[in-house]
C-alpha cells in the first residue's frame, strides 16, 4: 500500500514537473523575442491608461494603426447615420466633425435626402487614442473614409431620437499566427457617441471548415470583450488567437481613424 | 516434442551461462522492462513533439495559455498511452516473450490509471484555459467547448474511460464479476474510436499541419492493425488451423481436473514448458469467457492438456465439461520458460494449483542428476496432483520432489530462509521457478531474498492475469 502510494505520488509529481518545464520552455515573457517569432502580429497591447477626461491637446496625426501589417484591401468606410435635425449641442470640450472632405461614395439609398444632417456627431467625451504614433511603422492609411449623410435606416430609428448612431469599417487584416496566414479579418463598429455599442465581424477566415467553427465561437466573445473593454485591448480567444489579433487590429484601426 | 537435452552435453561449470536463443531474452527481467519502457519513453517524447513544434517560443502570454498548454501536453501524453494500453494488451508475441502476460497485465493496470489521470487533466487544464481566455465560467466554458466539432464523441468516451477505470480498480472489480468487466472493458476500442476525430478537428497541433495529421493517423494505424492481427486474425487462423476440441477430463485431486484437448497441427503451436493460452469452451454457458491456463504437460503434438482447479463459476464449470465440446485457444504465451534460466541448478516452487506450469518445467528443463529439485506446496496432502507423474520424472532425472503441507498463516514457515537453506545449502547458486497465489509468491521471494538468492535468479508468475 506505501509503495502504491509512494508510485502515485512520483508519478503525480513527475508529471506536474514535466509539464511545467514544457510551457515554461515555451512562456518567455512577450518582448523581442515575440516580434521576431511572430512578424506581422501585433501582441498584447501595453494597457496605456484611458484618461477619463477630455483631451484638449492636438489630435495625433491620421493613421495610428500600430500594426506594420499592409491590409490587402484597404477599404474603410465611415457610415453616419445622423437623424433629427436640431443635433443635441455638442457638450464636449473638443467635439471635432467627420471630415467631409474625402471622398464621398454615398452607401444610402437613392432615396432624396432629408434636410441635410451636419456631420457632427453628439460626441460628449473624445477620447484620444491610446497608443502613440509610430510614424515609421505607419501602414498605408485607409484610403477612403467616407461620409454619408443619408437617412437613417429604418432599424436605427428609435435610438437616434436620442444620438446619432455611427458606423465604421476596419480596413482588412490579416489572420496569422507564425509564418501561417488564415484569411483576412473585417470588422464593423457602431457608436453611439463615442460608446462602441456594437461590432460585427464582416469577415473571418472561412477557408477551412475547421476555421470557420472555430471564429464562430470566437466572434461572440471578442465582440463582448471589446464591448467591455471600449478598446482594442482585448484577449486572445483561446484557439483562435490569429483571428484574435487581427480583430484588435481592426479595433484599433478604426478607434485610431476615430479620434485622430 | 520433448526436447530434453542429454544430460551430458550441459557445461560442468555451475557459473557458466545457459547458451539461449535471443540475447534480448537473457536480460534480466528489469533490464527487458527497462528496455520496453525506454521505447514506450521515447515515443512519448516524439508525441509531445507535436505540441513543442507548433507552439512558438514565448508563444504564451497569459495563465490561460499557459493552462491550455498543459491541457494539450497532457491530451497528446493521454492520447499515446491509451494506445500503449491496447498494444500492452495486444498479445503481442515479441512483447510476451520480453517481460511476460502476467508483468503485462501488472503495465496495463497501472498505465491504465495513469491514463485516466492524464485525459483527466487534459479535460479540466483545456477548460480552465479557454474559460480563462474567454473570461467566463467553467460551466459556461464547458458548455462552449461541447460546441466544438466531435466534442460531444470525445465526451462520452471519457467517459467510457473513466468508467473502464471505476470498473478495473481493485474493490469494485471484485464485486461486478468478470463479465461486466470484460464487457465494459470492449467499450474502450469504441471509446478509442470516437475520441480519435477531435484530436484531429480540434487540436491545434492537427488543425493546419498535413504532416502531424498523418503521423498521427498512422500511429492509430499501425495500433489498430497490430490489434486486428493479434487478437482477431491470429485466433480465427487458429481456430481453422487446429479445430481444438476436448477429448477427455480426468479427475486429478478433490476440485482439480486436467482437461486433455486434441486437435490438428498441434506442433505448429509451438507452444514451450511453461506457458499458458487463453481458453475459450464453447459450452452455452461458457462461450463468451476466455481464461487463461498454463499447458500442464509438456507439449507432445498429440493432446494439450490443461489442470484447473474449481475457484470460481467458470472454473467450477470446467470441472463437467463433456468430451467433444469444441474448444478456441489463443496462445501460447508467457516468458515463464527455460529462456530465464541463468544457472545450471534448479529450484522449483510450486504453490497449489501453480504447479501447472512447473510440471512440464520439470520434465524438459534442461539437468543433470541431482540438479533439479521441485518444492511442492498445498494446504492438505490431498490437495497436490500429478502424484505418480511427478515420482515417475524424478526417479528417470535423478530429481527431487519435496512436499510441504500446511496453512500459510500456521509454522512452520517453508519458505523462511533458514528452512530453504537447509533444504538446498547451495540455494543461491540455483534459478528459482515460482508459481502460485500472488501470497505464497510473496513470502517464497521474500525468504529466498532473505537467504541470499540474487533477484535475477528468482523467476516468478502469479497465477492471476
Amino acid at each position: 500500500m506505501k509503495t502504491l502510494l509512494r508510485r502515485a505520488a512520483a508519478t503525480a509529481l513527475g508529471t506536474m514537473l514535466g509539464v511545467s518545464l514544457l510551457v515554461a520552455a515555451k512562456s518567455a515573457p512577450s518582448g523581442p523575442r515575440l516580434a521576431l517569432t511572430e512578424p506581422g502580429v501585433i501582441g498584447r497591447r501595453p494597457a496605456a491608461p484611458v484618461p477619463k477626461t477630455p483631451a484638449t491637446t492636438a489630435p495625433p496625426p491620421p493613421s495610428t494603426t500600430t500594426s506594420s501589417t499592409p491590409a490587402p484591401t484597404s477599404s474603410s468606410t465611415v457610415t453616419t447615420a445622423a437623424p433629427a435635425p436640431p443635433p443635441p449641442p455638442p457638450t464636449a470640450t473638443t467635439t471635432r466633425p467627420t471630415a467631409p472632405s474625402t471622398t464621398a461614395t454615398t452607401r444610402a439609398p437613392a432615396r432624396p435626402a432629408p434636410p441635410k444632417a451636419p456631420p457632427v456627431t453628439t460626441a460628449t467625451t473624445v477620447r484620444p487614442t491610446t497608443a502613440p504614433p509610430p510614424p515609421a511603422a505607419a501602414p498605408p492609411p485607409p484610403t477612403t473614409a467616407t461620409a454619408t449623410t443619408g437617412p437613417p435606416p429604418p432599424t436605427t430609428v428609435t435610438t437616434a431620437a436620442a444620438s446619432a448612431t455611427t458606423t465604421v469599417d476596419s480596413p482588412v487584416f490579416t489572420a496569422s499566427y507564425g509564418r501561417e496566414a488564415y484569411g483576412y479579418v473585417q470588422v464593423r463598429l457602431t457608436f453611439q457617441g463615442h460608446q462602441i455599442i456594437d461590432a460585427v465581424a464582416l469577415q473571418t477566415p472561412n477557408s477551412h471548415a475547421k476555421s470557420v467553427q472555430i471564429n464562430t465561437r470566437a466572434t461572440p466573445i471578442l465582440r463582448q470583450e471589446v464591448l467591455a473593454a471600449q478598446s482594442a485591448q482585448i484577449d486572445t480567444v483561446s484557439g483562435a488567437t490569429a483571428t484574435s489579433e487581427a480583430y484588435a487590429q481592426c479595433i484599433q484601426a478604426i478607434l485610431d481613424q476615430v479620434w485622430k | 516434442m520433448r526436447t530434453a537435452s542429454p544430460p551430458d552435453r550441459r557445461p560442468s561449470d555451475a557459473s557458466e551461462r545457459i547458451p539461449v536463443t535471443s540475447p534480448i531474452a537473457h536480460l534480466p527481467q528489469p533490464r527487458r522492462e527497462g528496455l520496453v519502457a525506454a521505447v514506450v519513453a521515447v515515443g512519448a517524447v516524439a508525441v509531445l513533439g507535436f505540441w513543442w513544434g507548433d507552439t512558438a517560443s514565448g508563444a504564451l502570454h497569459s495563465t490561460a495559455d499557459r493552462l491550455t498548454a498543459a491541457g494539450r501536453i497532457t491530451g497528446l501524453l493521454g492520447t499515446y498511452l491509451v494506445l500503449v494500453e491496447v498494444l500492452l494488451m495486444s498479445r503481442l508475441p515479441w512483447l510476451d516473450r520480453l517481460i511476460g502476460m502476467d508483468r503485462l497485465a501488472t503495465w496495463h493496470r497501472r498505465n491504465g490509471e495513469y491514463c485516466i489521470w492524464l485525459l483527466g487533466a487534459h479535460t479540466l487544464f483545456t477548460i480552465w484555459g479557454y474559460a480563462g481566455a474567454d473570461h467566463t465560467g467553467l460551466l459556461h466554458e464547458t458548455a462552449l467547448t461541447l460546441a466544438l466539432p466531435d466534442m460531444v464523441t470525445a465526451t462520452v468516451a471519457f467517459f467510457a474511460l473513466v468508467a473502464v477505470g471505476v470498473l478495473s480498480a481493485r474493490a469494485v472489480r471484485r464485486r461486478v464479476g468478470y463479465q461486466t468487466w470484460y464487457t465494459v472493458h470492449l467499450v474502450t476500442y469504441l471509446a478509442i474510436v470516437a475520441s480519435f476525430a477531435h484530436v484531429l478537428s480540434d487540436g491545434n497541433d492537427f488543425v493546419d499541419h498535413p504532416l502531424n495529421r498523418a503521423l498521427w493517423i498512422a500511429m492509430y494505424a499501425v495500433v489498430a492493425v497490430l490489434v486486428l492481427v493479434h487478437r482477431v486474425g491470429r485466433p480465427v487462423r487458429n481456430a481453422w488451423r487446429h479445430r481444438l476440441v476436448v477429448d477427455r477430463v480426468v479427475p486429478e485431486a478433490p476440485g482439480v481436473v486436467s482437461i486433455y484437448v486434441t486437435g490438428r497441427n498441434l506442433d505448429d503451436l509451438a507452444a514451450r514448458p511453461g506457458q499458458f493460452l487463453t481458453w475459450r469452451f464453447l459450452t452455452r454457458r461458457g462461450w463468451w469467457q476466455a481464461h487463461p491456463f498454463s499447458l500442464s504437460a509438456a507439449p507432445n503434438g498429440r493432446y494439450l492438456r490443461i489442470t484447473v482447479k474449481a475457484s470460481g463459476d467458470h472454473t467450477a464449470e470446467l470441472q463437467r465439461l463433456r468430451p467433444g465440446v469444441r474448444v478456441l485457444a489463443e496462445g501460447p504465451f508467457g516468458a515463464f520458460t527455460a529462456d530465464r534460466r541463468t544457472r545450471r541448478r534448479v529450484l522449483l516452487v510450486a504453490g497449489g494449483i501453480g504447479i501447472a506450469p512447473l510440471r512440464p518445467l520439470f520434465e524438459t528443463l534442461p539437468a543433470r542428476p541431482g540438479d533439479l529439485t521441485l518444492l511442492y506446496r498445498t494446504s492438505r496432502p490431498e490437495d497436490a496432483v500429478f502424484g505418480e507423474e511427478l515420482e515417475a520424472i524424478a526417479r528417470e532425472r535423478g530429481a527431487r520432489v519435496l512436499y510441504r503441507h500446511g496453512s500459510r498463516h500456521r509454522p512452520p514457515d517453508p519458505f523462511s530462509p533458514a528452512a530453504l537453506r537447509s533444504l538446498l545449502p547451495d540455494l543461491v547458486d540455483h534459478d528459482v521457478f515460482l508459481c502460485g497465489p500472488p501470497g505464497m509468491i510473496e513470502s517464497a521471494r521474500d525468504g529466498l531474498r532473505a537467504a541470499g538468492v540474487p533477484a535475477r535468479q528468482i523467476h516468478a508468475e502469479a497465477f492471476e492475469l
